[in-house]
């Protein structure tokens, strides 16, 4: 693919790959657009090279994923470095997003809450499948699991989310 | 129905068949709308990082140029310390010989007792004390006739 055409597509897909780059690094936005540039940088670069075999959407969602994860892993290392060696407290990552909190609706305020309580596995496939409208094999892709693993993260994970957002609508009426 | 085609199925079924997940889909379109319209601008490629990545580059050559800096100084050192000590006209003493100098310390009284047989009837004065002088002559016994 040349690389006017890679451009065109990726700002094509920039709104959804942002959103999964939120999802990605635990809602916190300055992180999530470090991790989508450093992204782009790694496709400009070459480091991550599209090779066709499955959809460049999928394939970008994966890198996202990695990088997201990668930055996780040093941030994680460089905390405990300056813990131990320092005695200095890190300089903590910022609130997931506040004014998204503040300016959302009850609905998505509700599902936001009711998502960060299940396990990371289960709520990246449900985003794939539900935010992002993935097949639950696009998903599989994304986060290099088989369709079977994808499959039982889907149905715990709805059924969990069901849960949890039946409890907090409960306890709203109770209120 | 071959295999592919039955996956293919339910995997749509996982996807769009369940009514029920009709609610759910529901929630997570509000949410993706709210979220859109705070998208921040595509910007290809990021120019800020594009900044890092070059600051990371100077960075990567000082570190460079201080290595090699490091590993020449130290080629220089080895070269010119000599390795072994230099030699003087002096003996160097042995290390039976040598003495501590708190070796005096050890000197005790009465520790030539440890290091000799004493033999009868010779008065050794292990403890350095002189030897008590006799207040009384001794008195011979005389045989009688």
């Amino acid at each position: 693919m040349k690389q006017t055409d890679l451009q065109g597509e990726l700002e094509r897909l920039h709104p959804a790959s942002f959103g999964w780059a939120l999802w990605c690094c635990d809602r916190q936005r300055e992180e999530a657009q470090e991790v989508l540039q450093t992204a782009y940088l790694k496709v400009l670069e070459g480091k991550a090279s599209f090779d066709g075999n499955s959809s460049l959407r999928t394939w970008f969602f994966g890198v996202i994923r990695r990088t997201a994860g990668e930055r996780r892993r040093r941030r994680w290392l460089r905390e405990q470095i300056l813990v131990r060696w320092f005695s200095r407290e890190p300089a903590p990552l910022s609130a997931p997003d506040p004014e998204a909190a503040a300016t959302g609706s009850e609905n998505s305020r509700a599902l936001r809450e009711a998502l960060s309580g299940l396990p990371a596995r289960q709520r990246e496939v449900l985003h794939l499948v539900f935010y992002q409208d993935m097949t639950v094999e696009e998903a599989s892709r994304v986060l290099s699991v088989s369709l079977g693993t994808a499959r039982t993260h889907f149905s715990r994970g709805k059924a969990q989310l069901r849960e949890l957002l039946a409890r907090q609508e409960g306890k709203n009426d109770w209120r | 129905m071959t295999g592919d085609e039955k996956d293919k199925n339910r995997d749509r079924d996982y996807r769009n068949g369940d009514s029920q997940d009709e609610d759910l889909r529901t929630r997570f379109a509000e949410l993706r709308r709210e979220e859109e319209l705070r998208v921040p601008q595509f910007a290809f490629p990021p120019p800020r990082l594009a900044g890092q990545d070059r600051r990371w580059g100077t960075g990567r050559l000082i570190a460079g140029a201080a290595c090699v800096a490091a590993l020449v100084a130290a080629a220089l050192f080895l070269r010119f310390v000599p390795s072994q000590p230099a030699r003087t006209g002096q003996p160097v003493a042995t290390l039976t010989e040598w003495r501590s100098p708190t070796d005096f310390l050890l000197e005790t009284p009465g520790r030539e007792l440890l290091r000799s047989v004493p033999a009868i009837g010779v008065w050794q004065d292990y403890t350095g004390v002189s030897k008590p002088k006799q207040k009384h002559p001794q008195v011979q016994k005389q045989v009688l006739p």
